[in-house]
């Protein structure tokens, strides 16, 4: 085994992978929802948004007939109106549920960290927008949790030092509670945040290229049918309405929304407040702790670099712009690395055509690699290492990943950054010049980096520049994308690829 | 599909569902403990200035502007306002409160939200704004009976305090 940079996982990290492997093996990797987190909570915000269009159809945008509205829907109208209404709140609810563990995952797998700050930061005010949005929608139906919870945010409100007349004040009596300011939030929730959300989460998804905010079609028809399930079996309902007079009870609280407020009546605003601010302030420097060094970004190397551009096109992190020729030959273009956006996945190395072990020269080189796991490193783990070539398959796996430690003394697995890193010639090599049978690339199960795992797959389908050449025979190459913690499927994979691949070539080589 | 696949997605959709039809009503919060009421105290008090409101001397008329030249001239401070208030011989609320505005110039605002055990209830209501001529005092009382579940809104206006009570509940039902 070779490509011994040491990989240590936290345990939480690694329950994670346990749980996502789980998944990948009832759901298959293509459909594990842990692998759509964001694109579920936007496909949710969807499903609310639509609902929610069919509820404001009926809804009467007033203190005085919001309640009686919504109660015709629900129970007048239950198999249309009345869905609708249980699907805009639980959809709004599952949500939650995705968006927290997408915060949780992309922290787990320190993927808020380095270049991808960026993402990290412009996600935590969603937190605080999605938070609003759901509050703001209790209010509309004007019942007792309403009532509950407008004076309740009116209170937290008035914790801050900015109106001198307190906001509560309007919710004292039913003679001074102000319909103005119902209308008001009727806004916020109905027009003002729906914009809000869709322009925060395009500036979050800025550096990303290609994101996913769609889930597959399985995934989106599935949780569409279980959420209507749940609005069938539990349809919402209303608490009977406001009044102000009186003070309500006992009441059913939506939790991923509302759990701010009972926080709030058992200790104070303030520690609300404190606590609220505390969590943003550290969600917002986790990015940054502790201080580490960050990873060499890529460089270009001119006399390699034709301009091609298929670099600047596989990037996930768009962090290669083709810039006009620097050094005087004559190609029109050259790529630039954007040191503020790599990751270090090194898929750029992938996607360069001069990333051959087919060239001879030393030190080997390409158009544009990593300063610590360059075209050489591949070449010393691949071509020098005692044990190449001695075991009849060639094992290609990631950071990520299963871990090649579990391969035996005698077979050979090499460890890259990332699998979207190898250049597709170097199958080619494996097999015509160091005489493997068989070459098995296994990254991780949703890429790292993001596309890594996609081009890969492209490239050896012939449908992605630069691709595997036509003579290189397909049945001796398998693909397996598993997570770390799926080492014994990696063996299994291992021994069912070896009895698939024809036996004179084992023989012959191994 | 093999079963074992099948049985991790029906797991995940039952967690899934199962989570959000719990967590979205259960369980249950009471904002007041049972068989409580809640009194509600609300203040909004212009009180006294500081100093008292004087006319201008002709000499110092003729010192302005003529597009400024006024009569009178009021400081704009205001005084703190004392608020206590007892319930049945108990002191609820002792604040003293200082007007609004950056010029402490407002009025002074205070607000708290009660819960007051169900029952009768004697609220006694004191309230004083400086020593002034133009100080305002009151001295009230006002009995009220609460049913769980009712509130009382004790309203402090400028220059007048009143409690609004409107029963929800039926008489039987007062303990
Ligand atoms: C309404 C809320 C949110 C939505 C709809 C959302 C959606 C998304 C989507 C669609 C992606 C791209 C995933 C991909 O293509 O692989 C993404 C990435 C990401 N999100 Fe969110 N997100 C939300 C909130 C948050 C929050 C609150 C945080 C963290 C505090 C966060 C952190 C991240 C990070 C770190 C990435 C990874 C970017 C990368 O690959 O470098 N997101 N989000
Ligand atoms: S290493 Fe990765 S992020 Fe950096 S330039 Fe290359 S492809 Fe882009
Ligand atoms: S892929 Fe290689 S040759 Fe093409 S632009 Fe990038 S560095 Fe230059």
């Amino acid at each position: 085994m070779n490509g011994a940079r040491p990989r240590s996982w936290l345990p939480p990290r690694r329950w994670l992978s346990s749980i996502e492997a789980l998944l990948s093996q009832g759901f298959g990797g293509r459909l594990n929802p842990m692998h759509y987190l964001g694109a579920l909570t936007i496909y949710f915000f969807w499903i609310a948004l639509v609902s929610g269009i069919y509820l404001f159809i009926f809804y009467r945008t007033n203190m005085e007939g919001a309640w009686a509205s919504v109660e015709a829907l629900t129970h007048n109208q239950w198999w249309a109106g009345g869905i609708m209404r249980s699907l805009h709140r639980y959809a709004s609810d599952a949500a939650v549920i995705t968006l927290l563990l997408h915060i949780g995952r992309e922290l787990l797998r320190g993927r808020h960290r380095g270049p991808r700050w960026f993402s990290w930061v412009t996600g935590v005010p969603l937190i605080w927008i999605v938070l609003v949005f759901g509050i703001t929608g209790y209010w509309m139906v004007w019942d007792e949790l309403a009532q509950y919870v407008a004076v309740s945010s009116a209170r937290l409100m008035d914790w801050l030092p900015i109106f001198t007349d307190p906001m509560s004040r309007n919710f004292v009596s039913e003679e001074s509670v102000s319909p103005r300011l119902f209308t008001l939030i009727a806004f916020i929730h109905l027009v003002g945040l729906p914009i809000v959300v869709v322009l925060a989460i395009w500036f979050h998804l800025l550096r990303v290229r290609l994101p996913r905010i769609n889930p597959p079609r399985p995934l989106m028809i599935g949780s569409l049918l279980a959420l209507v399930v749940l609005s069938l079996v539990l349809p919402a309902h209303s608490h009977p309405p406001a009044n102000l007079d009186a003070v309500p009870q006992l009441l059913a609280i939506d939790w991923f929304y509302l759990a701010i407020f009972p926080l709030m009546s058992v200790t104070s605003e303030g520690v609300v407040w404190l606590l609220g601010t505390a969590l943003t302030g550290l969600l917002l420097v986790m990015p940054w702790l502790p201080p580490a060094r960050r990873a060499e970004v890529a460089r270009v190397h001119l006399p390699d670099c034709t301009g091609c551009g298929f670099c600047a096109e596989d990037c996930p992190y768009g962090a290669i712009d083709m810039v006009p020729r620097s050094d005087g030959r004559n190609f029109e273009l050259e790529a630039k690395v954007n040191a503020d956006l790599c990751v270090a996945c090194g898929i750029c190395t992938g996607s360069c055509p001069s990333s051959s072990l087919f060239r001879a020269r030393r030190p080997l080189t390409s158009g544009i690699e990593l300063p610590d796991f360059g075209m050489e490193t591949l070449r010393g783990m691949l071509v020098d290492d005692p044990v190449s070539g001695r075991s009849p398959i060639l094992v290609v796996g990631c950071d990520h990943g299963v871990a090649l430690e579990m391969l035996g003394p005698e077979q050979h697995g090499i460890r890259l950054p990332c699998v979207g890193m190898l250049p597709p010639s170097t199958i080619d090599f494996a097999l015509r010049k160091l005489e493997y049978s068989g070459v098995l690339i296994s990254g991780c199960d949703d890429c790292h980096h993001r596309l890594g795992d996609c081009w890969t797959e492209q490239r050896i389908a012939r449908q992605r520049q630069p691709d595997l050449r036509r003579r290189v025979p397909r049945e001796r190459i398998h693909v397996r994308w598993l997570k770390r913690g799926q080492e014994p499927m990696l063996e299994n994979t291992l021994r069912e690829f070896a009895s698939r691949l024809p036996q004179d070539q084992q023989e012959g080589e191994s | 599909m093999k079963a074992g696949a099948l049985l991790v997605i029906i797991i995940t959709l039952v967690v899934f569902v199962g989570s959000i039809g719990l967590l979205s009503q259960r369980p249950g919060f009471a904002p007041i403990p049972a068989g409580h009421a809640e009194l509600r105290i609300s203040l909004a008090h212009r009180a006294e200035r500081t100093e008292q409101c004087r006319q201008l001397t002709e000499a110092e008329r003729e010192a302005l502007p003529p597009t400024r030249r006024v009569t009178e001239v009021c400081e704009r401070g205001r005084a703190s306002t004392y608020l206590e208030v007892r319930r049945n011989d108990q002191v609820v609320v002792s604040e003293t409160i200082r007007p609004s505005g950056l010029h402490g110039d407002g009025r002074a605002y205070y607000l708290a939200f009660m819960p007051v055990p169900a029952g009768e209830h004697l609220i006694a209501l004191s309230l004083s704004d400086g020593d002034g001529p133009e100080a305002f005092r009151i001295e009230q009382q006002f009995p009220v009976r609460l049913a769980a579940g009712e509130a009382a809104l004790l309203s402090i206006g400028d220059g007048q305090a009143s409690l609004h009570h409107n029963p929800v509940r039926t008489e039987e039902e007062i303990p």
